[in-house]
């Protein structure tokens, strides 16, 4: 499953950015009214929802968490300012009513919903927001994406202005993030770590109990500023990674949902019981840069070209998915194409890239779930008929994640997603992430990104995607092997469910017909 | 000797004769299979056609293909050649070290002795499925874990045997007339002790074929045994467990497979074990 670690912007960009602020012109600003469930009928109030999820909860504290598991669970507590919209193109009001910049784009100011409170019955103040910019910048994960926000001011009880260290159009995607939830100033007067255990926040839910392996139980929050909303009276969140156990529950009716279920499990399931997402999660084929045998950017290339692309989607994707069109995922506002095509099969043109001197073997490193399995097996089927042998090494999946992030591998999988309605979500997790931790010199990506943050008009920032796809592709330091869509399995029963491309939902609008 | 009792006699002995004709029926056939997978396979094992995944058994494919559409029958054939040699090693691997370590422990005594029991004993004191996955743990999975994990654990069992029958023939007047003879203890060990003490580890050994057996397919079932695509029976059935309700019959296969080889080699181990009069 993929595993959002914090994007780091470094000081590169910085320095990019001021540089393009001349180029930055005009107004952005969002007044949209909050998305209407998508069920049919008339939403009926009460009742729990039980969900499955598969991966552990990782706690409320923000900075902490980076698995879809534990952004939906924490969204449902300590409210963000801004949500996603389910297109996963665009970006709804959360706890801010409306946003704008000024016309260099190195002021954001924020209206917050008049009347948001906490779970407590306090009101959400300019103030919480400001002590919750503080909170956020101080993390040693995500604080380097929110660093733009050089000041946090209150300008008066319900607006909120966020002065930029530099121009930064896409900040407004960032602060959708569950890590930019909004929590009471000086965390209502408790200790952090008190206040971490059992959170009071704006949220739709409350924290009834919780712990990482077990069941999380969440209660509607009577004091929630939606009109109408929540619909559930209780959601319980229990942890299984075995697709047979979901499978069995959900048909059993002992699981209402079960989220981001395997392509292999949602194959198995009635029809009626499987959400597909657009295709948006991309699995890739990581290439050490740093590793002799896979320097030289031909033999990455070459194997991008061995690939079978179509026997990926069919065999360990189900069919739900498409061939990759992009090392970006797909499906998120302002993707661009590459200028040239992608990686598809072919073999000839692989072994010519190859020549004489490609590398005789190669180690490939993958988690032992249901479809990494089968890819690598498909990758070493694949590298085999171009010459290039492949030893498959699997292991579990923090161990395999441990691996190649400390890049001590040759060839290893992963899988990546935005969290946020902005193609420059991922794209700064691969530049942040010393190009993927493929070893790639992240500069041009920072640079291409830069240009991109420092602009609003939508052809330089379309024109600044398909750089980063060029280099990419160019360089082939990770390889796209698909476009997965995020399966979500679901009874009949349950309705309103505005699912992201990346796989998430909020639960406030979900209801259940029985 | 009573009529009963040579009637009871001659029953146990044609009980014995059965299982071990049986044992070594089912065994040798399973020996025939690894020999002869080459040849008897009707597709390469490893050939994926993921177009075809997931049929169930028909002509072409008279076991079915699995989920990257390769030859079930096959992969079942070929996993013979590949299961057979390592439940063999990580059994005889043991047995030798287990059986040097017992000889040295039961003809020598002394400290030698108390050195091999009290690292015995400690090895004994932990659960013994949970130190082997921890070695396979930390070594890595693959073939070579396995067998040092298994040789590491299992030889304690052999050198407690060993041990005990190499003291009671230590004891013997023959043993005692060689070293009055002037024999050096090699040659006594080589000629006089092994001989009379091995057959209780052989009759042992059979019995630990099946628990090897089992034991790497389970090793590989976790994911610590051999790898993919290797069509080792274990990992297949691992492999097998997402499409448990699609096509039971990538986990009911070689499911079966181990099964029936585990039945024909306890029956031999029970016959050897009956032929012997010991239990």
């Amino acid at each position: 499953m993929p595993r959002r670690l914090p994007v780091r912007r470094d000081r590169a960009h910085l320095r990019i950015a001021v540089a393009t602020a001349l180029l930055a012109t005009g107004l952005t600003a969002c007044s949209s009214a909050p998305a209407e469930n998508s069920g049919s009928g008339n939403p009926v109030a009460g009742g729990t929802l039980n969900v499955m999820r598969a991966n552990p909860f990782e706690g409320f504290e923000l900075d902490k968490q980076t698995l879809n598991s534990s952004f939906q669970i924490s969204d449902a507590v300590l409210e963000p300012l801004i949500r996603a919209g389910a297109d996963g193109k665009t970006l709804e009001p959360g706890l801010a009513a409306s946003w704008s910049y000024n016309a260099g784009n190195t002021v954001l100011t924020l209206k917050l919903q008049p009347d948001a409170v906490f779970s407590d019955g306090t009101p959400v103040t300019a103030e919480d927001v400001v002590f919750s910019a503080e909170t956020w910048k101080s993390g040693s994960n995500y604080g380097a994406t929110y660093a733009v926000i050089a000041k946090a001011k209150a300008v008066d009880e319900h607006t909120v202005e966020f002065r930029l260290a530099y121009p930064d159009t896409a900040l407004p995607a960032f602060l959708s993030w569950s890590s930019a939830g909004v929590v009471p100033d000086d965390f209502g007067g408790k200790p952090a770590k008190e206040f971490w255990q059992k959170p009071v926040g704006a949220g739709a839910f409350t924290v009834e109990k919780w712990s990482a392996n077990g069941e999380v139980v969440l209660k509607k929050n009577p004091r929630y500023w939606r009109d109408g909303l929540p619909h559930l009276d209780q959601v319980v969140s229990t942890f299984a990674a075995d697709p047979n156990t979901i499978g069995l529950r959900l048909r059993s009716g002992q699981a209402d949902m079960a989220d981001e279920i395997w392509a292999v499990t949602a194959s198995t399931l009635p029809k009626e019981y499987v959400k597909s997402q657009p295709e948006h999660l991309t699995p890739v084929l990581l290439m050490n840069t740093e590793d002799p045998a896979l320097a030289d950017p031909k033999v990455r290339q070459a194997i991008g070209y061995a690939l079978d692309y179509s026997a990926l989607v069919t065999s360990a994707y189900k069919g739900f998915g498409t061939v990759p069109s992009g090392a970006l995922p797909t499906n998120s506002k302002n993707w661009a194409a590459p200028s040239k095509p992608y990686f598809a099969h072919d073999p000839a043109k692989a072994k010519s890239l190859l020549g004489t001197a490609g590398p005789a073997k190669l180690t490939l490193h993958y988690a032992n779930d249901p479809s990494s399995g089968l890819v690598a097996q498909i990758v070493q089927r694949n590298l085999g008929a171009v010459g290039v042998t492949v030893e498959l090494q699997s292991g579990d999946a923090s161990s395999t994640f441990a691996t190649v992030s400390g890049g001590d591998y040759q060839l290893g999988m992963f899988s990546y997603n935005a969290i946020s309605p902005d193609v420059s979500d991922p794209a700064w997790y691969v530049a942040g992430t010393r190009s993927m931790f493929t070893g790639l010199n992240p500069d041009p990506l920072v640079a291409a990104l830069g240009d991109y943050a420092g602009t609003d008009d939508v052809k330089a920032k379309a024109a600044a995607v398909t750089r980063v796809q060029d280099i990419l592709f160019e360089q082939a330091p990770f390889l796209a092997l698909a476009h997965v869509s995020a399966l979500e399995g679901q009874r009949t029963v349950v309705k309103g469910a505005e699912i992201t491309p990346w796989g998430t939902y909020y639960l406030d609008t979900v209801w259940k017909s029985e | 000797m009573t009529a009963v009792a040579v009637s009871q006699s001659r029953a146990r002995r044609d009980g014995s004769r059965t299982k071990i004709t049986v044992g070594l029926s089912i065994t040798g056939l399973y020996v025939l299979v690894a020999l002869l997978a080459p040849w008897l396979r009707p597709a390469d094992p490893l050939a994926q056609d993921v177009a075809n995944a997931l049929a169930p058994p028909s002509g072409g494919h008279w076991l079915g293909t699995d989920e990257l559409g390769r030859d079930v029958l096959s992969r079942i054939l070929t996993g013979a050649s590949i299961d057979l040699p390592i439940a063999l090693a990580v059994t005889l691997l043991p047995c030798l070290l287990g059986t040097a370590l017992g000889v040295v422990a039961g003809y020598f005594g002394g400290w030698a002795d108390a050195v091999v029991m009290r690292v015995s004993d400690l090895l004994q004191a932990f659960p013994m499925y949970i130190l082997m996955i921890v070695l396979v743990f930390g070594l890595g999975p693959g073939t070579s874990s396995l067998l040092i994990s298994f040789t590491a654990v299992g030889w304690v069992v052999y050198a407690r045997l060993v041990r005990g029958e190499v003291a009671r023939v230590r004891s013997a007047e023959y043993v005692a007339a060689a070293v009055t003879g002037g024999l050096r203890a090699p040659r006594i060990i080589a000629l006089h002790v092994l001989p009379n003490t091995l057959r209780q580890t052989f009759v042992y050994l059979t019995s630990d074929l099946v628990f090897a057996v089992t034991a790497l397919a389970a090793f590989s079932f976790l994911g610590f045994g051999v790898q993919q695509p290797t069509p080792e029976w274990g990992a297949m059935i691992a492999a097998a467990q997402p499409y448990l309700d699609a096509a039971p019959w990538l986990t009911v296969v070689p499911g079966l497979v181990i099964a029936v080889l585990a039945f024909g080699l306890a029956l031999l181990g029970d016959g050897l074990q009956d032929g012997t009069g010991r239990r």
